[in-house]
């Protein structure tokens, strides 16, 4: 059986701050009740990725929480993660699913209606659809589509929605009330002063109202 | 079993005016037998776009075609192998990916790291930087052609030598103890590269 794609996505980031490490972000989260962690180094050596993966997925195994790896194949493949989140300049979905067989979950991601319709065709198991606001994690990451439309994405997709960008405290409840399945956090968790206590509140919304 | 002793590695920007398709397809048609792709500005799906148009001319010609640092890619396109660098992951991690066919070339620098490629199962090695070069500008140590028989003496799998290699260099470098020479200026920025490229072919014939 397919590993479950959870509803907060934590995704680690080094590049906004560079007060904690990837494993560090991942043990916070975890620790405030993150249920999937999106390992996601765009910066640094293959070796350095494999390290930081490596570590990670020891702390999701033994929380039982899901390991998703960003961009690298490879990484996912040596230290056996759950699976891999694609974006569009990424291998192709097709071709990842091909490597990566059926038990491993492969999230694809798109701006569009146009980008939604080929990654659910592509076979993807969840979509990450954004900017929902404007962000600073991603470069050139599009117009902020605003909590509305994430209801007309959800409407219209087959597959599990995350929504990504920009998201933050207050917007969980609202977002959650579209449909979708789950959200994916960078900047409001790994730049807040207390990670773990930033992934437990947004949790805890998630958990009261929305499970 | 690594049967070519030139090893194209390319930089699509030393190109000038012509396209690395054009290079590559000029190099292979002239008698090298492996490439590899090592273009590391490159997103994944960039990378994967243009390996698989190389893979079409290397295929072709039946050279091997080898891909810098990304296994997935390397995996995804079906190329013949992976070329690691000392940063990659280690040989054996790479190998449990690769699995047992597909061939793994891997950069060291002493001969320390060469024992322990070796006996981790990479397939050949790429000893440098041995003359100055403008294609690792980073890099500023050379490490001289002598030290080319440290790194070779205890290891038997093929090692190319790398790094400001031309053709009047070549044959220094196989008198040191190297298998081939592992080529990227000369042939990238060369007017005629099918002439380049004999001209490393009558250096590498064993005499």
């Amino acid at each position: 059986m397919k590993p479950k794609i959870g509803k907060l996505h934590v995704l680690t980031d080094t590049i906004l701050q560079s007060k904690y490490t990837h494993p560090d972000l991942g043990r916070m989260a975890i620790d405030g009740g993150a249920d999937t962690i999106q390992f996601r180094q765009k910066k640094g050596t293959l070796l350095e990725m494999y390290r930081n993966a490596e570590e990670i997925v020891k702390l999701c195994r033994d929380a039982d929480v899901t390991m998703i790896v960003d961009d690298r194949i490879d990484i996912a493949f040596a230290v056996d993660a759950d699976g891999v989140h694609l974006g569009q300049s990424d291998i192709p979905l097709t071709i990842a699913r091909k490597l990566l067989g059926e038990k491993k979950i492969i999230g694809g991601s798109a701006t569009d209606f146009d980008e939604l319709q080929k990654v659910i065709e592509d076979g993807a198991d969840y979509v990450g659809f954004g900017p929902v606001f404007g962000t600073m994690s991603k470069e050139n990451p599009g117009k902020p589509k605003g909590i509305q439309f994430m209801k007309r994405v959800a409407e219209r997709s087959s597959i599990p929605v995350v929504a990504i960008g920009g998201i933050k405290l207050e917007h969980v409840d609202d977002l959650f009330r579209t449909g979708i399945h789950g959200i994916a956090v960078i900047s409001a968790i790994c730049c807040s002063d207390d990670p773990e206590t930033a992934t437990r509140d947004f949790m805890k919304i998630i958990k009261d109202k929305h499970s | 079993m690594i049967d070519f002793t030139l090893y194209l590695v390319t930089d699509r920007k030393l190109t000038g005016s012509r396209t690395l398709e054009e290079i590559v397809e000029e190099a292979c048609a002239a008698g090298v037998r492996a490439v590899q792709l090592r273009e590391r500005d490159l997103d994944a799906r960039e990378l994967f776009d243009l390996a698989r148009r190389i893979h079409t001319i290397t295929a072709k010609h039946e050279a091997f075609l080898f891909i810098n640092d990304r296994i997935d890619v390397a995996l995804a396109v079906g190329v013949e192998g992976v070329h690691l660098r000392e940063t990659s992951l280690p040989v054996a991690e790479a190998r449990k990916i690769t699995g047992p066919d597909m061939l793994l070339g891997t950069s060291i620098h002493s001969p320390e790291s060469a024992v322990t490629a070796y006996r981790q199962g990479a397939d050949f090695l790429v000893y440098g930087t041995i003359f100055d070069t403008h294609s690792k500008p980073d890099l500023q140590e050379t490490a001289g052609v002598q030290s080319i028989v440290r790194v070779t003496q205890n290891i038997p799998i093929p090692v190319f030598a790398i790094g400001g290699i031309t053709p009047d260099r070549t044959r220094m470098c196989i008198e040191a103890g190297a298998h081939g020479v592992a080529v990227i200026s000369a042939i990238m920025q060369s007017d005629d590269v099918a002439r380049t490229v004999n001209q490393f072919k009558e250096q590498l014939v064993i005499l």
